[in-house]
């Protein structure tokens, strides 16, 4: 009996933390979760409610609308149109960051902040007074953290033809300045072209394009290697060319061994190795590490982490977790193997480096406001989480200056301005050329900006990727910021 | 007199409660009256409250009853008939009388339970009929969203396996109290095997969890535990590798859990839409009657919390859960204070049972857990489901009476004196 | 109604609903805590609640309330916890069967002794049948007022004769034995010499062990186990 009652008593517990699961659980995906599955296109709801309230409009940080109405009021009625930006080049630029009509875009801006657009938002006093004076509810207005004229700009740097994608983002605070994917489309005249066209012009590459990091992620090998090893800075590396793993061999950009041509560095320091992005060395620390232990600093950068950012919603980068052979590894530590990342991940890597390990939470929406000016919401900047020492970012701040000044990346330089970056040329199974990357930053406190920069099967990063970096941080010191 | 007086007067909290859920009811029903002016629901805001405090007060008065136990029951069996009254008129109305039979059969099972001296007799036949009934389906069964486990006769169908619930709890309580442990657990594998086959995996889970922790409540064998979750473990692994095409079903269920948002028009819509009508209530919900839940598949029955959160909101919802939670409390209470084994058991039987169901199925809709098709009990809609959740409160209720006449026994020998032989 | 007066109601409302189901479930809290503060109570006033007696440890002279199920043994679990040598941490199982007695069932073939008898299967203990498990001896004790068999005629310490010191003792020694006559104010008040009754045979027959045949005269008491039945058997 006693014994029976002891074990009752446990059960009781077994089934009290049942519930409690049940509890926390829904109380916590309702609200980390919630808005996600709002703003989902499968939302009937927000469809059936859309007509009864007049959208908000959207801006972006100066004030320029992208997204608004045109009310006209005829004898029938009130009628809405949804407008976009009056000039086609900021439309096309800002489409994939805003949206459109039809939802094409996955979490645009129209979409995932469908809540504050159509009025969801609003205090039951506020619908009251709607009510009472008979008025149609408006919805609130958004306001981006975005310069639509930067995008537009950034948007006509890219090669004719390539797609690729942009991220500018302010690494103290983690607002994105610009956030752009090409192909774009006008949203204002969709065609059919778009939509079947194979480079998929709808898809956001920015936030959803997973490619493989390339050399860029190099940054996250050098990091491991200081986590891991002391005398990292000191420590001499032979790079004889080929590196053999198993039955293969690792390489650097411009071998080819069946033409017997061999690009080799001979005995180099880290720091060497990083400016002329040398393979074989990389390949041989990520050997020496071990994949545990670089899987651990990638986790740390956010690799392997299920993005929950506030209104920037971000595909999940992936360190592979299973099947790794040494040759794997090897690839790994140089950003090949099956690797995946997003442009605007990378470029969180890059103000990690440049915030002293600090990674900040990037956010595209600035505030949202009622439609009589009344602040509904404020974005406060958020630490997304700690990537690495600061003095490892110290070290690492130097290395990728040195790749600008006298590396892979001097594409990049600008006079009197402390550009750092490191270049990337990732290699694609199913491409002729590499895809072109540069993540870097400006090493000013009065210029905190980092930027990432693909262009899909272009060439190499110090040559494609590069120069269109450094016109996109000359225009921002040109223009103020 | 006076004293008399007083006493009838004052107020417990039991007593507040049940007004509380009187007012409660009155104002939801009167709210969906001025959505259309039906006079209908004028009808039951009247006259739901007047069913809730007779089946909260009135039948404690018919027979030693656990007042607080049957007005948790009655608060959640009305807000079932509330929601799909909202949802469908129809539906609200059969669930109404659905819960009138309930009732009734609630009452049986705790006269069974109070009066009957000895299961020893009619269990053999409690298990061969349970593994009778459950297997009917196979022969003349009728198969529903995809669970070939209904009985249909006279145009209307129903789960054995619902009623079946009954009998599997009274026959483990019975032959654990008398520490058996091989031949219950047989019993309950062989259940368990036949839902499986019969593709309703929720109920099989229910099952399998229900025994375990009977098991475990008597023998506090955490081997056993471990067995029995090892053995069910090896019968999926080996189920996969043989028959494959059997458990298809079951992994793509899986699949859409770990990720429904790929296929958000197929095979995750369901579980999509219950989302999204969470997402929509949010915290406070949109507002009874203002929501647009039918769109979800099965609102009425599988996804009847989703329908709860969309318009009474998360908060609500939460609620909700905790009174399921006092239900399982007060049922453990109830056990902790039994004078036999059996009665004991039987009791955590019941209380487990019901927090089991309650977790499987909100689990399955907040997408914690894989979504199976069993029923919210009191709430959902389906005359099989409450009227066996009902006479579950009943197998507590015979228990809790059980025990109020021992304490009235001991209480007439303490007044004779106690003493010795 | 319009639907968006309707829909502006149903929203005030939620507030109320939610308000109310807080209360309610408070309200829940509050007669949960305090029917389980009364049930405490009653218990405090009701010390026997849900015991059917007590079982004396021999040994040490301590006595354990007797619930109506249970287990005897030396494990934490047991409510009957005796720490001997040799018991079992689960030794036996015991219940009340109303109108038998307390049915004592040794686990897995331990060692169970009901006055001196080794338990195969169970049996049923009465008021003041002494129990051994190893090398523990207790005595049970049933409270009165229980439906079971009378156990007057099977008391164990009443019928139990003592014979340390008889063989040894020289009968021809002691004087012959003398009837004494009856005071003579009892006969006034007309009770009847108890001498010249006629020497009432037991109401129940004491029951005799099956014979060991190790030559002893005396077949020392056996309390009435009723074996179990077939039936009932696993």
């Amino acid at each position: 009996m006693k014994q029976v009652k002891n074990n009752i008593r446990r059960v009781c517990i077994f089934l009290c933390i049942l519930f409690v699961l049940l509890a926390v659980y829904g109380g916590y995906s309702i609200t980390v979760n919630g808005n996600r599955w709002f703003s989902s296109g499968a939302n009937t709801f927000v469809r059936s409610k859309k007509k009864d309230v007049i959208a908000g409009n959207i801006l972006d940080r100066n004030g320029n609308f992208l997204a608004f109405n045109d009310v006209q009021t005829t004898a029938e009625g009130t009628k809405t149109t949804r407008l976009y930006h009056q000039d086609a080049a900021v439309r096309r630029a800002m489409v994939h960051v805003v949206g459109d009509r039809e939802g094409n875009v996955n979490n645009g801006v129209e979409s995932f902040m469908a809540s504050s657009l159509y009025g969801f938002q609003m205090s039951l006093v506020e619908r009251f007074s709607c009510f009472m004076r008979g008025v149609q509810r408006t919805g609130d207005n958004v306001h981006l953290t975005l310069d639509s004229r930067l995008c537009a700009m950034a948007s006509g740097l890219f090669p004719q033809g390539k797609a690729g994608a942009l991220v500018v983002m302010n690494y103290e605070t983690g607002e994105m300045l610009a956030e752009i994917s090409l192909p774009q489309y006008d949203p204002m005249n969709i065609t059919w072209q778009a939509k079947s066209d194979p480079q998929k012009p709808f898809y956001n590459r920015a936030v959803q394009g997973l490619y493989a990091p390339g050399s860029t992620f190099k940054i996250i090998t050098a990091a491991s290697a200081f986590e891991n090893y002391a005398d990292a800075a000191t420590r001499a590396w032979q790079c004889t060319g080929q590196l053999q793993v198993g039955d293969r061999f690792v390489t650097d950009a411009g071998t080819d061994l069946a033409a017997g041509k061999i690009v080799s560095h001979g005995q180099l320091t880290l720091q060497r190795a990083f400016q002329v992005s040398c393979n074989n060395t990389f390949a041989q620390i990520a050997l020496s590490i071990g994949d545990q232990k670089l899987k651990k600093t990638a986790e740390s950068f956010g690799f392997n982490d299920n993005f929950l950012f506030r209104d920037v919603v971000v595909e999940n980068s992936a360190y592979p977790r299973e099947n790794r052979t040494e040759r794997e590894v090897a690839w790994t530590g140089v950003g090949q193997s099956t690797l995946t990342a997003t442009p605007l991940h990378m470029c969180m890597v890059a103000a990690a480096v440049a915030n002293d390990g600090v990674m900040m939470e990037p956010y595209t929406v600035m505030r949202t406001q009622a439609a009589d000016g009344r602040q509904r919401t404020e974005a406060e900047s958020r630490v997304y989480r700690t990537a690495m020492k600061p003095e490892t970012a110290q070290v690492l701040k130097g290395y990728m200056r040195s790749v600008v000044q006298t590396g892979t990346g001097t594409a990049a330089q600008i006079a009197g301005v402390k550009v750092c970056g490191k270049t990337g040329s990732a290699e694609v199974d199913t491409q002729e050329n590499t895809n072109a990357w540069f993540v870097g930053f400006l090493d000013e406190p009065a210029h905190p900006y980092a930027i990432s920069v693909v262009v899909e099967d272009a060439g190499g990063g110090g040559s494609v990727a590069a120069p269109i970096a450094r016109q996109v941080f000359q225009w921002m010191l040109n223009n103020g910021y | 007199m006076t004293d008399k007086k007083n006493k009838r007067r004052r107020i417990t909290p039991g007593r507040a409660m049940v007004s509380t859920v009187m007012l409660f009811f009155f104002l939801a029903f009167f709210l969906l009256f001025l959505k259309d002016f039906n006079w209908q629901s004028l009808m039951l805001a009247l006259a739901v409250p007047v069913i809730v405090l007779f089946g909260s007060v009135g039948i404690s008065k018919l027979f030693p009853a656990d007042t607080l136990l049957l007005s948790l029951t009655n608060f959640l069996c009305a807000l079932g008939v509330l929601v799909l009254y909202r949802l469908s008129p129809e539906r609200g109305l059969t669930q109404a009388v659905n819960y009138g039979i309930g009732v009734a059969a609630m009452i049986g099972c705790t006269l069974l339970i109070r009066y009957m001296p000895s299961f020893r007799f009619v269990n053999w036949a409690f298990m061969l009929g349970s593994v009778a009934l459950l297997a009917l389906p196979l022969v003349i069964g009728t198969e529903k969203n995809g669970a070939n486990s209904w009985i249909s006769f006279g145009g209307r169908s129903f789960q054995p396996s619902e009623i079946v619930k009954l009998a599997l709890l009274i026959s483990l309580a019975h032959m654990l109290s008398k520490r058996k442990v091989i031949v219950p657990m047989g019993f309950a594998a062989v259940c368990v095997l036949i839902l499986a086959v019969q593709n309703d995996f929720g109920t099989a889970l229910l099952y399998f969890g229900t025994a375990l922790v009977l098991g475990y409540a008597a023998t506090g064998s955490v081997l056993l535990v471990g067995a029995g979750a090892g053995g069910a473990a090896a019968a999926v692994v080996l189920g996969n590798m043989i028959i494959p095409q059997k458990f298809a079903r079951a992994m793509s269920r899986v699949n859409v859990w770990l990720n429904p948002w790929q296929d958000v028009q197929g095979a995750g819509y369901q579980i999509v839409q219950g989302l999204i009508a969470m997402a929509n209530g949010g915290l406070w919900g949109v507002g009874l009657g203002a929501g647009n839940a039918t769109v979800i598949p099965e609102h009425y029955n599988d996804f009847i919390f989703a329908v709860i959160v969309n318009e009474f909101g998360m908060i609500f919802g939460l609620i909700v859960v905790a009174m399921y939670a006092l239900i399982m409390i007060r049922g453990i209470m109830i056990a902790r204070n039994a004078r036999g084994v059996f009665h004991a058991l039987l009791a955590t039987g019941c209380a487990a049972m019901l927090a089991l169901q309650v977790f499987v199925i909100i689990g399955g809709n907040i997408k914690l857990i894989p979504l199976t098709g069993i029923t919210l009990p009191f709430i959902s809609y389906g005359g099989t489901s409450l009227v066996s959740s009902l006479c579950i409160i009943g197998l507590m209720q015979g228990v809790a009476a059980r025990n109020a006449a021992g304490v009235n026994e001991d209480r007439e020998l303490a007044m004779q004196g106690g003493g010795w032989r | 109604m319009s639907s968006e007066a309707y829909e502006l109601l149903a929203m005030l409302m939620r507030y109320i609903f939610v308000v109310l189901g807080a209360v309610i479930l408070l309200w829940v809290i509050f007669q949960l805590r305090r029917d389980s503060r009364a049930h405490k109570k009653e218990m405090k006033q009701l010390p026997d609640a849900g015991l059917v007696g007590e079982v004396v440890d021999l040994d040490t002279g301590k006595s354990h309330p007797l619930p109506r199920e249970g287990l005897m043994g030396s494990g934490s679990a047991c409510d009957i916890r005796l720490k001997r040598r040799g018991v079992r941490r689960k030794h036996a199982l015991f219940s009340f069967v109303d109108g038998k007695g307390l049915r004592i069932k040794p686990h897995l073939g331990s060692k169970v002794e009901m006055e001196g008898v080794q338990l195969r299967s169970s049996a049923y203990a009465l008021h003041g049948t002494q129990v051994t498990l190893a090398n523990a001896h207790i005595r049970i004790r049933l409270f009165a007022g229980l439906n079971v068999p009378n156990p007057a005629a099977f008391q164990p310490d009443v019928n139990r004769p003592v014979f340390e010191e008889e063989e040894s003792m020289d009968y021809s020694a002691m004087p012959p034995f003398v009837q004494m006559p009856m005071a003579e104010e009892w006969q006034e008040e007309g009770y009847a010499d108890p001498w010249q009754q006629p020497v009432q045979p037991l109401q129940q027959p004491l029951p005799v062990m099956p014979e060991e045949g190790d030559g002893e005269d005396y077949v020392p008491y056996q309390s009435p186990v009723v074996r179990h039945r077939r039936s009932e058997r696993r």
